[in-house]
């Protein structure tokens, strides 16, 4: 009952609930909170009361680097919740984390972006951690239509628009026209999947295990999905499995490009069965102007190079490809309040 | 935007800093169109900088930096460079045809609910109310078969003698005669209608022969009955002596209301009945007789004189603001 009057003194807001980031854009302020989606959990005895040690950035440093007692975890995967009550205690931090400095507990208006291949059950516990974080109203939107509304995309328009959304989970890939979808397709394939290939190639070839938190800022720094003409290297360090010491080694960015060829297939393979499903003339408009990628994933070097090369259409990278889906979504919420519609809610 | 415009001339020019480019690396135009996989006329648009013909400013913005990479500049520069000349577009108003329809559809079954309530309300109003305020013609002249069975209920009706009839009818003349009076400077139709008034509520359940009764006798007041065959069948007329008879024995007082300018009057006797309920314009008198007591509400006090068995009654201890309730006798 007090939730509406408390609502009063909450924004709306729009949450990018990632696989590795949650991004959360409150209307009127722009992007207010941009970290990664990691919880650490605080368990001092076996059975004993469980606490949250750290949530977001501070948590993330503790990814692989924990005691006995304290886990940390991610509480997505694959884009849908792995582990329902963390993912609302984040929630609940996150929502707390932006509502600083008020005297009453938080109640704002929330929509939240959700893969569009995501089950109905997966919405309904995405829906339900939302409002049992401490949400008023929550609001569901497709990730893709969210991204191209946030990369500028005349959605609207009788035309079609292809997107690409490569998040840390899943990449979406959708063509819109006369805001809707009409064709739209979700491959559980994103940043994480880059990782674990890293890792993976690493350890085949080099003997040698490296963690997470390395493989992701080898992708960073020298990852590249199209053989560039110069070559950048990095050195790491990891475990050598065979002797059993940490070892140091330098990778360069032609075998970074060989370690992801799976993943990157994956997601190529995706984009064009996309335009083999597209209906002619919006197969047309999009050949015209061209796909435009959104998402983390996009920021890997030469992506766009490598699908242009792959499907000969142009492809661009849309501004601020990471918070594109957030801010789609807070473009959303003002438009709902606005014409007062529904439109972009899916249940 | 208007501040980039003037630093303009100032900054280098995206579009020749890219064909220049291009050219250095001897590169023509269908070369780096193939490139980009984009049609040569868009790649002569961006070097001409004609933003027209460009598609909007997320593509062209991608096309750019595609670009600048190609030719090995740096994209920020051409970016900023470029950053004036692309209209400066209002995010996409995303309002397709479809929304507003959906909205107009969650709509429609409310609106023909109030709309069904509505007429429903005003179809109780005019057909419910219409036998108690029955100055009106056309609903007068339903009421016969409405009212018949009320003239048979009260069995004192049939008990009053004859002598007690003609001194009731005597009355109405007399009023009658002063609403005259009272209107001769203004008007001959309110006169009538004035006349309509006072014999409609000498006895209330009278029926339309009666009604028009009067209307017609004003010359010869005394004789209601001659009249009435000519515009009521015979079996009416004989009612319409009835209840007049009705009236005085009630023992009602008269009342007798002037009302001078626009107001509401509302007027119901002391068997319950609304006798008038409704606007009154202008100068009019209406006078009622029957059980008492009378309750009143007359919205414009300041412009309405009330007298009751001859004695004027002072409206203003009953007024509050400008509408007066009252109750009289007291």
């Amino acid at each position: 009952m007090f939730k509406g009057i408390r609502g009063l003194f909450s924004n709306d807001l729009s949450i990018d609930l990632g696989t590795a980031n949650t991004i959360i854009y409150s209307r009127g302020q722009g992007i207010v909170l941009h970290e990664p989606s990691v919880v650490a959990i605080r368990q001092d005895r076996d059975g004993g009361p469980k606490s949250i040690a750290a949530v977001g950035t501070d948590a993330k440093q503790m990814l692989g680097r924990t005691p006995g007692n304290i886990r940390a975890i991610r509480p997505m995967k694959d884009g849908v919740i792995a582990d329902f009550t963390v993912t609302e205690k984040m929630l609940q931090y996150f929502i707390k984390k932006v509502h600083e400095a008020r005297f009453f507990k938080p109640s704002p208006r929330v929509l939240i972006c959700v893969p569009c291949g995501s089950t109905q059950v997966e919405r309904r516990a995405i829906k339900e951690s939302a409002a049992g974080a401490g949400a008023r109203e929550v609001y569901l939107i497709e990730e893709p239509m969210s991204a191209a509304i946030g990369a500028n995309m005349p959605v609207d328009e009788a035309r079609g628009s292809m997107v690409l959304d490569i998040g840390g989970g899943t990449s979406e890939v959708a063509v819109l026209s006369l805001n809707g979808i009409v064709y739209s397709a979700s491959v559980r394939i994103g940043g994480d999947r880059f990782d674990e290939a890293i890792i993976n190639y690493v350890r085949r070839n080099y003997g040698i295990l490296i963690g997470e938190a390395t493989a992701e800022r080898i992708k960073h720094e020298i990852g590249t999905a199209f053989p560039g003409t110069e070559v950048h290297e990095i050195e790491v360090k990891g475990r050598n499995l065979a002797q059993g010491v940490p070892r140091s080694f330098t990778l360069n960015s032609n075998e970074i490009l060989e370690a992801m060829q799976e993943p990157l297939s994956g997601i190529v393979g995706a984009v064009k069965t996309a335009l083999e499903q597209t209906p002619p003339e919006l197969g047309a408009d999009v050949a015209d102007r061209g796909i435009v990628l959104t998402g983390g994933g996009s920021l890997l070097r030469n992506l766009d190079r490598l699908l242009m090369e792959e499907t000969g259409l142009p492809v661009v990278v849309a501004d601020d490809p990471l918070t594109c889906v957030a801010r789609g979504g807070g473009r959303a919420l003002e438009l709902m309040d606005e014409k007062g519609m529904d439109l972009f809610t899916v249940e | 935007m208007n501040d980039d415009i003037q630093i303009d001339p100032a900054r280098p020019e995206a579009g020749p800093m890219l064909r220049e480019a291009r050219e250095r690396r001897g590169m023509s135009l269908n070369e780096a169109a193939d490139a980009l996989h984009l049609k040569p006329e868009l790649i002569q648009a961006l070097e001409e900088e004609r933003t027209e013909v460009l598609p909007s400013r997320t593509f062209v913005r991608g096309y750019l930096r595609n670009y600048a990479r190609l030719v090995g500049l740096d994209e920020n520069e051409v970016l900023n460079a470029y950053q004036g000349r692309l209209p400066e577009e209002a995010p996409a108003p995303l309002v397709g045809p479809g929304v507003k329809l959906r909205r107009r559809r969650d709509l429609g079954p409310w609106l023909y609910i109030l709309l069904a309530f509505i007429i429903a309300a005003g179809a109780f109003y005019l057909w419910g109310g219409s036998d108690n305020a029955s100055d009106e013609a056309p609903e007068a002249a339903q009421s016969p078969a409405v009212t018949q069975p009320r003239t048979d209920s009260p069995t004192r009706v049939s008990e009053p003698v004859s002598a007690e009839t003609s001194s009731a009818i005597e009355a109405e003349p007399q009023a009658d005669v002063a609403a005259d009076n009272g209107f001769e400077t203004t008007e001959g139709e309110t006169t009538e209608a004035g006349t309509i008034e006072t014999e409609a509520f000498a006895a209330s359940e009278q029926g339309p022969a009666a009604t028009d009764a009067p209307m017609l006798a004003t010359p010869a007041p005394e004789m209601p009955l001659p009249s009435s065959p000519v515009s009521a069948p015979a079996p009416v007329a004989e009612q319409a002596p009835q209840a007049s008879a009705g009236a005085p024995a009630a023992a009602g007082g008269q009342l007798s209301l002037s009302i001078e300018s626009e107001s509401w009057v509302e007027i119901t006797d002391g068997a319950g009945a609304r006798r008038f309920a409704g606007l009154v314009q202008g100068p009019r008198v209406l006078t009622y007789e029957g059980p008492e007591p009378f309750s009143l509400v007359i919205g414009n006090a300041a412009s309405a004189e009330l007298r009751f068995d001859g004695q004027p009654v002072d409206l203003a201890p009953h007024t509050r603001g400008k509408v007066a309730r009252l109750t009289v006798p007291q």
